[in-house]
């Protein structure tokens, strides 16, 4: 017999793999081209994008717990926003003070954070978030409190501002794959090996010679990094920020977009963040059980894609397995 | 030359003791033993040796130098690298990757070197991959390589744990129980290759219940019992040990061996 069949069905599965990617890509393709509502949608789910792929590298590559990830992305938004409306700094420049303040916050609340394991980890994390957000409601001559801050500059490097919908999202979609490029580079490297070594046993990573805590600190100021680059490009996008929009909804949001996407793969994040931001949209016409078919969609998603929609084939695959145990005969 | 000496180890639980004033050393050629009964405080004296529970009394030396109370990693950058009893391995990586790991300590890239891909960044993942190829034929393993580690078989399993702390160039490799579970025929291929290990260089240290494989394998044996070292010596002198014949209840286990 000849194995073509065997041939075109692994293709299939190849580009299967591929395919939610393409899918999430192509949306965003699409958003640019219409220019419609769907930018703005479009627009968040990206700038999500980076949050939730700087969360994959702590979580999905390196296995650890964090529920405070929204400070960082408050540190980067609140820099921006007063760097650049209250003193009038460039964007880019107030962008890198905000990174360089977000790295330096992660190394002294990582520092004696990481020492924890499990659910003490998570716990800590959390209050990192909660403290965050309190400062920012009372550090009232600075953040203006609850009232927050407007008037923040659109992007843009001396003259060249980013005004347009459609400038703003092909520059959210470069920013985007960036971060996913930089994430799979990180993933295939020593660096990444070390991260999914001391998720795997932290006994064996040692053993093997890797500085478990030393990676664990690196690995949360990198995630740091990603979530004050989202801070800042929602600040510069929205134009506005407040202490509610940083709040324990976001760590919520990207925790959902992470294990819909599917946590540890590089293009989850991008899959997660595009599907969770149009979810809401898509089912609309629901009305009144808007909330229950979104639920009910996520965990129908759950249950189905453990891996995450990024794994789908996986799904597939074993879908395929029972139908025709047969063929699927050990070599 | 001495590899690795312990002097006067003693490991103390509360009132437990698990170790009690162990003192051996092992010759950089060749493979040595540490036999014992169950609870005989193998197992703590291996966790003493590679820093992961520091003696409560007493020294270790690797190559003459003194690494008591060292860090686990630190003591792997040394040289002196251990598997587990109950099998540590990147589950959900490859084969391949879990090899590939074991290189860390003999590479250098970092985060920028990940992202800027230098040329030496890029020479140094195409040696490590071909170094863990190689490794994983030293083993049997290379027909294996893009399977996840946790769909092989269990005796292919303890064999990927040895490629993978190989992978480290250690200069003592600590393997613990590394037979346990494995059947007669995985025993003697593993035999095999634990005399490959030491004849390319590498001193090999074993804890082990399996008797076939210690008699066949080691050319030096320490026994412990409840704790302290009740022999030394070679094979045949062991196996006509009073004390060592006595540990074994009568020595049925010895004498089969």
């Amino acid at each position: 017999m000849t194995n073509s069949p065997a041939t075109i069905s692994s293709k299939l599965m190849a580009a299967l793999r591929h395919a939610p990617a393409i899918a999430a890509a192509g949306m965003v393709a699409y958003a640019i081209a219409d220019g419609g509502y769907i930018v703005t949608v479009v627009g968040f789910g990206l700038i999500y994008t980076i949050f939730v792929a700087g969360l994959n590298i702590f979580m999905g590559y390196a296995g650890q717990t964090s529920f405070g990830q929204n400070a960082f992305a408050a540190i980067g938004a609140y820099a921006s926003a007063v760097l650049t409306a209250t003193y009038g700094w460039p964007p880019l420049l107030a962008a890198l003070a905000g990174i360089v303040a977000t790295a330096i916050c992660a190394f002294v609340i990582g520092y004696p954070t990481l020492r924890l394991k499990g659910h003490y980890l998570a716990m800590a994390t959390l209050a990192i978030g909660l403290i965050i957000y309190e400062v920012a409601v009372q550090w009232q001559s600075v953040t203006n409190g609850y009232m927050g801050i407007s008037g923040i500059p659109a992007l843009g490097i001396g003259h060249y501002e980013l005004l347009s919908d459609r400038a703003q999202l092909i520059f959210l979609a470069i920013m985007a794959v960036l971060s996913l490029a930089a994430s799979w580079l990180l993933r295939h490297s020593r660096f990444g090996r070390a991260l999914v070594a001391l998720s795997g046993s932290e006994d064996a990573a040692r053993a093997l010679g890797i500085n478990v805590r030393q990676y664990k600190l690196t690995a949360f100021i990198i995630s740091a990094i990603y979530a004050s680059i989202s801070g800042t490009l929602f600040v510069h996008i929205v134009g506005f920020i407040s202490p509610e929009m940083i709040g324990m909804n976001m760590v919520i949001l990207a925790f959902t977009m992470l294990y819909v996407g599917g946590i540890g793969t590089t293009t989850g994040p991008l899959i997660g963040a595009i599907v969770i931001g149009l979810l809401p949209e898509s089912i609309r016409s629901f009305k009144d059980y808007q909330d229950l078919v979104y639920g009910a969609a996520l965990i129908l998603i759950l249950i189905y894609a453990p891996g995450g929609i990024a794994s789908l084939d996986q799904v597939v695959k074993k879908l395929l397995r029972t139908k025709a145990p047969a063929k699927e005969v050990a070599p | 030359m001495i590899r690795l000496r312990v002097e006067h180890l003693t490991k103390r639980f509360g009132g437990l003791v698990a170790n009690s004033d162990v003192t051996f050393s092992i010759n950089a050629a060749g493979v040595s033993a540490v036999i014992g009964p169950n609870g005989a405080g193998k197992t703590t004296l291996f966790n003493m040796i590679s820093g992961f529970s520091p003696p409560t009394e007493g020294r270790v030396f690797f190559n003459e130098q003194e690494i008591t109370g060292l860090e686990p990693e630190e003591i792997a950058t040394r040289g002196l690298v251990r598997t587990f009893q109950l099998t540590q391995l990147f589950q959900n990586q490859s084969v391949l990757e879990n090899v590939m790991i074991g290189r860390h300590v003999r590479t250098k890239a970092g985060v920028i070197g990940a992202l800027l891909r230098p040329r030496w960044v890029r020479d140094e993942e195409r040696q490590t991959e071909q170094r863990s190829h190689e490794l994983l034929d030293l083993v049997g393993l290379g027909a294996q390589a893009d399977m996840l580690a946790s769909t092989l078989p269990y005796g292919q399993q303890r064999l990927l744990e040895i490629a993978r702390a190989m992978a480290t160039d250690p200069q003592l490799l600590m393997l613990d129980e590394p037979a346990a579970g494995l059947n007669h025929e995985e025993t003697e291929k593993l035999s095999q290759i634990i005399r490959r290990i030491s004849d390319l260089g590498t001193t090999v240290l074993l804890i082990e219940h399996d008797m076939r494989l210690v008699m066949n394998t080691a050319d030096h044996i320490v026994v412990l019992n409840f704790g302290r070292k009740i022999a030394e010596g070679s094979p045949s002198h062991i196996q006509a040990d009073k004390d060592v014949i006595e540990a074994y209840l009568g020595g049925t286990e010895m004498l089969d061996a």
